[in-house]
């Protein structure tokens, strides 16, 4: 079927009533749906017979403007929240089986689902954030300063009683927050959650070195193997002097509590001939012990520790050989550093330590 | 309720689904639907939702001159209208059986209190 004027103006006619009755849809779509109209109506108006109007196959073109109104917006989505379900569509498989397991998990244990878990967490939470605000605060701005620590610390039972106040209004000024944060917008709850955590991420830095402090002055007196961690620190052997500055031989430490210090390391010994009290009955076999005279061999080395020079020293020593330790200076320290009255006998009886002396 | 509002719910799905075997034109798939016993689907209906669907990337469009009457714009799934398609069959099938279990539960409760 040929086109005519009469079919064309009609189709005109209607298209343009149409859009009239489409003004208020937005721009992109009314232009889209009015662009391809024409073409849309014209494949209808085939099926007309000539003189028929187009009104008389698809109605007024008021209705017609209705129906297409309520067919043709549709909703949407902004290109974030496209984004965001396309990721959440490539990660669904194992988000799916990952939420799957911790339910079960949760679930058996009879707290329910993962979620309903975490939502009774939350004040936990709230009162952890508080306390680590307040830690961070108090560490920063009173211990960090010199005259506030000292007023603090010099009115004892007040200074404390200040402290936990701080901790409780901060503990307090979380959970009003947790609670306020549950009514506003997503985005600002986002933004209260990474605040927490940025905030746990500053007290980790700012008390890394409590574990570090841990460590430090626990580890060089729990064990043997500790004793590579003193090495790193410098302390390869020790020489003890008494207070004439003569050298002593076939020495134990032991710390307050009567517990022997592994100091040094048996493995440093640059000749080979390691004091090693582990090793002991092997070393007086093949090696000559040049302390043999003048020292009696360890009851139990297991219970008293290492003896002290580690490594053997071949030359009798008042410590003037030693280039690190000159005479004049050990014979002040041991006065000072050691109360006890008997400094020269033979180290025999210093493996029974005195518990007091720690007193 | 009326039968055409209740179809205004499904017109993606029937649209794409009149598309997924074969390509079309706008009045022919009109017809399409019509011969299927889609009497109530209005032409406005029809074409909205055809412009709706391409504009959400769900068709594509391509002109194809015709012997007996204009040029002709031909819509096409694309593979994005596939998987839309996929995942409102799955849907409706969804609906429709808890639909058909919920109407036997009725229809079994009423015939049972007939007996009783």
């Amino acid at each position: 079927m040929t086109d005519t004027p009469q079919k064309n103006t009609d189709i005109a006619d209607y298209r343009i009533a149409v859009e009239r009755h489409l003004a208020d849809l937005p721009a992109s779509i009314r232009e889209d749906l009015l662009n391809g109209l024409e073409e849309h109506l014209a494949e209808v108006s085939a099926d007309l017979k000539p003189g028929v109007p187009l009104s008389h196959l698809l109605g007024s073109p008021e209705a017609y403007a209705r129906e297409l109104r309520e067919t043709a917006e549709f909703p949407r989505e902004n290109a974030g929240d496209r984004f965001r379900r396309s990721m959440w569509r490539m990660a669904d498989p194992s988000f799916a089986w990952a939420r799957g397991t911790a339910d079960k998990f949760t679930g058996s244990a009879g707290v329910g689902e993962v979620g309903e878990f975490g939502r009774t967490l939350r004040p936990a939470w709230w009162v952890l954030r508080g306390f680590i605000a307040a830690a961070v605060v108090t560490h920063i701005f009173i211990f960090g300063n010199d005259s506030l620590r000292e007023a603090v610390l010099s009115t004892g039972f007040f200074g404390l009683l200040f402290i936990v106040a701080i901790a409780l209004a901060f503990v307090w000024l979380s959970l009003r927050l947790g609670v306020r944060a549950q009514e506003w917008s997503r985005r600002s709850r986002r933004l209260v959650a990474a605040s927490g955590i940025a905030l746990v991420a500053v007290g980790m830095l700012t008390f890394s070195w409590v574990a570090d402090g841990f460590v430090y002055y626990r580890e060089p007196v729990v064990g043997y193997s500790t004793a590579h961690d003193v090495v790193d620190e410098g302390v390869s052997d020790v020489y003890v002097y008494d207070e004439n500055g003569e050298l002593l031989t076939g020495v134990y430490l032991f710390d307050q509590h009567g517990n022997p210090l592994y100091l040094g390391d048996p493995w440093s010994c640059d000749d080979g001939r390691v004091n090693n009290p582990f090793e002991q009955e092997e070393q007086e076999s093949a090696v000559p012990d040049p302390f043999a005279a003048t020292t009696e061999p360890p009851l139990d080395e297991g219970r008293y520790g290492y003896r002290y020079p580690l490594c053997p020293v071949v030359e009798e020593s008042t410590g003037a050989d030693d280039p690190e330790q000159p005479a004049s200076e050990p014979s002040e320290e041991p006065a000072d550093a050691d109360p006890s009255d008997e400094p020269t006998e033979t180290p025999s009886r210093t493996p029974t330590p005195d518990p007091s002396a720690a007193d | 309720m009326d039968r055409s509002q209740l179809l205004k719910g499904l017109l993606d799905i029937i649209v794409l689904r009149v598309l997924e075997t074969e390509d079309g034109y706008g009045y022919q798939i009109l017809r399409r639907l019509r011969a299927a016993g889609f009497d109530e689907l209005g032409d406005a209906s029809v074409y909205g939702t055809l412009r709706r669907l391409y504009r959400a990337g769900y068709l594509s469009t391509y002109v194809q001159p015709s012997e007996s009457g204009p040029h002709r714009k031909y819509y096409a799934l694309t593979e994005a209208g596939r998987k839309y398609l996929h995942q409102m069959r799955e849907a409706w099938e969804d609906v429709s059986a808890k639909m058909r279990a919920l109407f036997d539960i009725a229809e079994n409760g009423t015939a049972e209190k007939g007996r009783a």
